[in-house]
């Protein structure tokens, strides 16, 4: 086996596939886009290259709300990771304390549920529940008393973008939860009996132990909540499509309805372009930030591989 | 040895892998997809002679639930597999909701990877293809196969004078209304907007939803604020301004939005409107639960059938008119709003004309017949089994004048604009003469 992953035509060979997919589904639209957006182009006719003016009308004379879209995709970047990722972790360190060993198996299916769930119907789901005449929400409020909560929870520019936000959130905690649950599984067993011996409580030993040790991949699942949240697209555009007035618009529905409804093909791409670029520089820029305050572990593993080699 | 054999496994696997993970599956059809092969693959293997000619077609409606039109199509296409047994048609459905259709028919347009035979959206929808060259001319295709069609309607599908589809159907707006609401509670039908808002009113302080409407695809509000225009200021105005020739803002539009913004105050609409559906808003009305619906004949199968809560007691009523309104003129809004075209590159032109022609006809009939749509071609006659469906075409012989939605004629940039500025007043969050101004600012880009 090691010869094989030594042969570099064997290591083409099996990279060649995923590759070829990669490069025909995700590198060449990208590439297309840009070139997309340096033209003006209604999807039919001849296109006519402008070179920067469309993203001089996406940054310096933008009409459509793409700021306000913008804000909408960081905030919703905010509350997926302090909010989301939060319940993950709590989650995640709620299934493996030693008190619910036989539950582990049920609970972890259950809370990954939402994340296996297409996200069409989960967002039907939660339009049902927000239903202003006869939605669980507004028939949970009423029948405890709280009838002047009520709202049209979809229907209200005021509240619809935290009435989307939730199931957003709400679905992927499942998949950090998994993530995170992995990693501490992967925390070696003898140093969580000695905090025990030791004479850690649970919540002494999360916090000393296995949090420290699963930072690398709590790195990982903050990166996933920022990107994943930049480039929101399929449960606002099925729950509200943008609206009521913008209120829930965010990158992704712009682009969409630039291309699709107004046929401004050139535009549309400019704002893909955008998403491609700020979700690539976010991707660095948070792991960069996030290195630095908490350290590299696996630098010093492989320093400490080096170290132990030379000698 | 082993290490060769283990090698030879795995490339083998992945050639497999990779042959059977690109092949396309037979019979997977998307959620909302659905192909239909009119003649049987089997039946067109054993006769595939040479003179079989396959035609590839599109259209948007893929449930017969909720695109009753579905239901013509099957009939039509079944019809037509009877007639031309040498001509196999391969039919792909999609649904319409949430733009479904429209966005799968542009992308392969503007791909060049469109069907042989598609359903087009007319106007501005259909504009920037035709400029393209990417529906084909059909005039010469179609030399003496238009007898019978009723008179304007080629317009629809007509570009510069030359002929571009087939339409298949029209539709009538009007004001659906719940008898039995308005009878128990002893409320007169509308006639003016000014009635209308006074009726709202009542039937809000009775706990009854007035309107049900389902703005969240945005082209329902335009519906009822399209007749407050064409009443306040006519046929000739509204088309100019359209073109460009006169100006939105006016007292005119200033009027008509006043209206719009006085039956939002009046919380004329359902609850939560901007967030709800069509179909949402039009169940409501079905259940019985709201008085009155915007809609079309497109959507009457919905109000009709044992299972309905309102069957039976449904009755259409014009838009209503200014108090002080003069005039004579009727403007309905309504037409045909889609048609079959065929794509440039079709090998088999003109069988694919003859293909939409007699689809046209035979939808016709059979939307006619069933009280799913007006006809297009002439129906000497033939009856309607719908009663609901006899009031909206009672309706229809009312009108001096048809004119469609405004979306089929501005710009599709203007048109999501528009659409976003009357979905304000519906939410109340604007003023008559902002309105106005930005309509017109709008337009003007």
């Amino acid at each position: 086996m090691k010869k094989i992953l030594r042969d570099k035509r064997a290591i083409i060979l099996f990279v060649l596939p995923a590759l070829l997919v990669y490069v025909i589904f995700a590198i060449y639209p990208v590439i297309m886009s840009g070139y997309y957006s340096f033209l003006e182009w209604n999807g039919a006719g001849e296109a006519k290259w402008i070179g920067l003016d469309n993203y001089k009308s996406l940054f310096f004379e933008n009409t459509d709300g793409f700021t306000d879209a913008l804000l909408n995709s960081f905030v919703l970047a905010f509350l997926s990771v302090f909010v989301q990722l939060t319940l993950s972790l709590i989650l995640a360190l709620a299934i493996c304390h030693p008190r619910v060993k036989k539950q582990e198996k049920f609970y972890r299916t259950v809370y990954f549920l939402p994340a296996i769930v297409s996200t069409v119907i989960i967002a039907e789901l939660w339009k049902k529940i927000y239903h202003p005449s006869y939605g669980l929400l507004n028939g949970f409020l009423s029948q405890i008393g709280l009838g002047s909560w009520q709202r049209e929870w979809l229907g209200d520019p005021k509240t619809a973008l935290i009435a989307v936000f939730v199931p957003i959130i709400w679905q992927y905690i499942g998949n950090h939860m998994l993530m995170m649950y992995s990693a501490i599984k992967g925390v070696p067993g003898e140093l969580l009996e000695a905090a025990y011996i030791d004479g850690a409580s649970y919540l002494q030993t999360c916090f000393r132990v296995i949090i420290p040790l699963i930072k690398d991949m709590l790195i990982v699942c903050v990166t996933f909540a920022i990107v994943g949240s930049l480039k929101v697209f399929d449960l606002v555009y099925v729950m509200t499509n943008g609206g009521p007035l913008h209120a829930t618009e965010v990158p992704g529905t712009l682009m969409y309805s630039s291309i699709f409804m107004k046929n401004q093909y050139g535009y549309g791409s400019a704002i893909a372009v955008f998403i491609v670029l700020e979700c690539v520089i976010f991707t660095f820029a948070s792991r960069w930030v996030m290195y630095r305050m908490f350290g590299d572990d696996s630098n010093r593993q492989d320093v400490r591989r080096r170290g132990r080699k030379s000698k | 040895m082993r290490k060769r054999f283990v090698s030879m496994f795995l490339t083998v696997s992945m050639l497999s892998l990779m042959i059977f993970g690109c092949s396309s599956p037979s019979g997977t059809n998307g959620t909302d997809t659905t192909d239909t092969n009119v003649s049987d693959s089997s039946d067109a293997d054993a006769s595939d002679s040479a003179e079989t000619i396959t035609l590839t077609y599109w259209d948007g409606w893929a449930d017969a639930d909720t695109e009753p039109t579905a239901a013509a199509v099957t009939y039509a296409l079944a019809e037509w597999e009877k007639e031309h047994p040498n001509i196999r048609i391969v039919a792909d459905h999609t649904t319409s909701t949430s733009d479904g259709y429209k966005t799968k028919i542009k992308t392969a347009l503007s791909a060049d990877e469109a069907p042989d035979v598609f359903l087009m959206d007319k106007g501005s929808f259909a504009q920037p293809y035709i400029d393209a060259g990417k529906l084909l001319e059909l005039d010469s295709y179609l030399d003496g196969k238009l007898d019978g069609m009723k008179e304007g309607v080629m317009e629809t599908a007509s570009s510069n004078g030359k002929i571009y589809g087939v339409p298949f159907n029209m539709h009538v707006n009007g004001i659906y209304c719940n008898t039995e609401l308005f009878e128990n509670n002893q409320i007169s039908y509308p006639t003016t907007w000014e009635e209308l808002v006074d009726v709202c009113r009542q039937f809000r302080q009775l706990g009854i939803t007035p309107i049900a409407m389902g703005n969240k695809e945005l082209w329902q509000a335009i519906q009822l604020f399209e007749p407050m225009m064409l009443s306040e200021a006519g046929y000739d105005y509204c088309l100019g301004a359209i073109n460009r020739e006169e100006s939105f803002d006016s007292e005119a539009t200033v009027k008509a939005a006043g209206i719009m913004l006085e039956l939002a105050k009046a919380d004329a609409f359902s609850k939560g409107v901007a967030g709800l559906t069509f179909t949402e808003g039009a169940a409501e009305f079905a259940q019985g639960t709201a008085a009155m619906a915007i809609c079309g004949t497109w959507g009457l199968a919905t109000f009709e059938g044992d299972s309905v809560a309102v069957d039976g007691k449904v009755k259409i009523i014009p838009f209503p008119r200014t108090a002080d309104s003069t005039g004579t003129e009727n403007v309905l809004q309504a037409g045909p709003y889609e048609y079959f075209a065929v794509n440039p590159s079709c090998e088999h032109p003109q069988e694919a004309a003859e293909f939409i022609v007699f689809i046209s006809q035979k939808i016709s009939a059979y939307c006619f017949e069933n009280g799913l749509g007006l006809p297009v071609w002439d129906m000497q006659g033939a009856q309607t089994n719908s009663a609901l469906f006899q009031q909206a075409l009672d309706e229809a012989a009312t009108a001096t004048r048809f004119m469609s939605g405004w979306d089929f004629y501005f710009d599709s940039d203007v048109t999501v604009d528009y659409m976003n500025l009357v979905s304000e007043l519906l939410l109340d969050q604007t003023t008559p003469e902002e309105f106005a101004a930005q309509l017109q600012q709008a337009n003007s880009k």
